[in-house]
């Protein structure tokens, strides 16, 4: 188990390397840089001073200069500064992934707790009205942009409820009724659109392990059906979903980003977002380097679940 | 004799269906469903409505008048107007055109670029499948909404840059699928027949292979559209696609939140169109699934 998932992390290096690489390289190929950025804000300045500044932040070096410094800085825990604000990057990112975090884990909880009785419901009574209300529920889920039914419901809350809780962050230690607050909207959108992929794919899961001969043997045997399709239906089913959910993971951090900006949460989405923008490149790596280790551990975590929920997997 | 005589009927209609060429087939099936006929005719309309907008859209869509903020249904504005007075009725039929003109390109390019790389990945094998993959893999681990904007931040925003920037995500992930379709058919008997008689590996992976994954292909052309007209509304929507004044439905939007409070129309009908559209598609998308391919049925 051990060196299985040692394996899986140094397969995975080449794939980290390829994707910084690709989007620090990317950024770079635009023309001016942040110090152009900076200085059309502060004024007029001499050359000297724009290439003492490039000096500073590092940029006079060629990219795959500044690139071996970051991957060495990486190495030592050292993500490097904002060249905007200074900022050490893995600081913000450990402020800022607080934010991210939970809502990914609120949306989460969100989706699988509609999804999987959405499915199993719509799997059991097949081609019933419960199914076709199940399965309109989920195909418009993956229709109606995320961004749309965010404005929508800040419209509802603040014209016809005449109420809107504040975005901003507040550790759920200190206040927890403020956090949720923040937290429940862009988490109920975000778990929305999640669940109705989550549900499609219980659905078909469902339905595929429900012909199979041993939840017939199960029935023949006389056991409760409530027994058959948790106990021996759903157990089976459940590897597909789980991966679906896995996989979900970067479609989910993307879906942070848009949803992030709109209600304005200071998460590492928007933190990304405002970062490309103005071409923080230290910012970007952060947040590049950030999601894709979450990428990789989240699809670890999936390979390793299937051995919970299947003993006849096993990992060496 | 009566029993009978349905049997032998059944076994013709049945004769006849297997002499049609799979495609009519296919397509009878798709029209024959009611959810396919019904997703059908709204996409014909949005194309027709696309198409003639410059003919039957009651204004200019960048002509600025004095009706600001007119609520829908006065002053001729049948969806209300803008805050510089543009009718948004005809906006959106304009930008039916945009969100047509993205997704046919994307699931396009998408696809031929997807299939090119998927074929080659899968049918090469070795090393050079392992380096293709491995970047596919980079691409993917990344959220799309992010690496599009990257990419836009350094060809520029504008609808086409757009476009190229989901292409190349779409791409990816259609090559991914592809790439296992093929890895599939490969270890027929049939590719290895063709390979003993001294066909070319060209001719193996175009006459041999490519028949044989067309299913796979025509379902991520179908699932397509929706995710590229999403995802261009998104860009849109902040502000990396579409730029002002061209009328896009996810800058419309994102121009309506700022007076959402007094005329909630100028989100409210971009964002329906938006979601009608990719609904029609997406439906459309899982009957051509279910025709094609339907062991899938129901599975995203």
């Amino acid at each position: 188990m051990g060196r299985y998932i040692i394996r899986r992390i140094v397969v995975a290096m080449p794939s980290l390397a390829i994707v910084t690489v690709l989007i620090a390289g990317l950024l770079r190929l635009q023309p001016g840089d942040v110090v152009m950025a900076r200085l059309s804000e502060s004024g007029y300045l001499t050359q000297e001073d724009v290439d003492e500044m490039r000096a500073e932040l590092g940029l006079d070096k060629s990219f795959p200069e500044q690139y071996v410094d970051w991957v060495t800085g990486v190495f030592q825990g050292d993500l490097g500064v904002s060249l905007w604000t200074g900022r050490d990057v893995l600081e913000t990112l450990a402020t800022r992934s607080r934010v991210s975090i939970q809502l990914a884990i609120m949306s989460m909880v969100v989706a699988i707790c509609t999804a999987i009785p959405l499915g199993i419901v719509s799997a059991v009574k097949q081609d019933s009205w419960m199914d076709y209300v199940a399965r309109l529920f989920s195909i418009t889920g993956l229709s109606v942009p995320d961004f749309f039914l965010a404005t929508m419901l800040l419209y509802v809350l603040s014209v016809w409820v005449g109420w809107l809780p504040d975005f901003g962050y507040t550790p759920p230690w200190e206040d927890p009724w403020a956090n949720m607050q923040a937290f429940v909207f862009p988490a109920l959108i975000v778990g929305y659109r999640l669940s109705a992929i989550t549900a499609r794919m219980t659905r078909s899961a469902m339905l595929e392990v429900l012909r199979q001969d041993y939840v017939r043997t199960a029935r023949a045997k006389g056991l409760v059906e409530r027994i058959v399709i948790f106990k021996h239906a759903l157990r089976n089913a459940l590897i597909p979903v789980i991966t679906i959910i896995g996989s979900q993971l970067t479609f989910l951090l993307g879906g942070l980003v848009i949803i992030e900006v709109v209600f304005s949460l200071p998460g590492v989405g928007t933190l990304g977002f405002e970062a490309i923008q103005v071409r923080d490149y230290p910012v970007v790596q952060g947040v590049v380097f950030f999601t894709a280790i979450l990428f990789i551990t989240s699809n670890l975590l999936v390979d390793l679940s299937y051995a919970i929920i299947d003993p006849r997997i096993r990992y060496s | 004799m009566a029993s009978a005589a349905r049997v032998e009927d059944t076994t013709f209609s049945d004769l006849a269906a297997r002499q049609r060429h799979p495609a009519v087939d296919a397509t009878i099936k798709i029209v024959k469903s009611p959810v396919g006929a019904g997703s059908g005719v709204v996409i014909l309309i949005l194309i027709a409505v696309a198409l003639s907008a410059p003919y039957v859209s009651p204004f200019d869509p960048q002509a600025i008048s004095r009706d600001k903020f007119v609520a829908p249904g006065e002053a001729g504005h049948w969806l209300g107007s803008d805050g510089i007075g543009r009718d948004i009725l005809t906006r959106i039929m304009y930008g039916a055109r945009i969100s047509l003109y993205v997704g046919f390109l994307t699931v396009g390019f998408g696809t031929l670029a997807g299939a090119v790389i998927g074929l080659f990945s899968g049918f090469a094998g070795g090393w050079i499948d392992l380096v293709i993959q491995r970047v596919v893999d980079a691409i993917q681990s990344f959220p799309a909404i992010l690496l599009a904007m990257a990419i836009v931040s350094v060809i520029g925003p504008s609808t086409t840059n757009g476009v190229l920037a989901i292409a190349l995500i779409v791409a990816v992930n259609n090559s991914r699928v592809i790439r296992g379709a093929v890895l599939s058919v490969k270890e027929n008997t049939y590719i290895e027949a063709a390979r003993s008689i001294g066909a070319s590996p060209l001719r193996v992976m175009m006459q041999h292979i490519l028949p044989n994954v067309v299913a796979p292909i025509l379902i991520l052309v179908s699932a397509g559209f929706g995710s590229a007209i999403l995802i261009e509304g998104a860009l849109s929507f902040l502000g990396l696609a579409t730029q002002p004044p061209d009328a896009s439905w996810g800058l419309m939007l994102s121009r309506g939140r700022e007076s959402i409070e007094t005329s909630p129309w100028l989100a409210l009908f971009p964002g329906l169109a938006i979601a009608v559209t990719v609904l029609s598609f997406n439906l459309l998308g899982d009957v051509v699934r279910d025709v094609l391919d339907p062991r899938l049925r129901g599975s995203r």
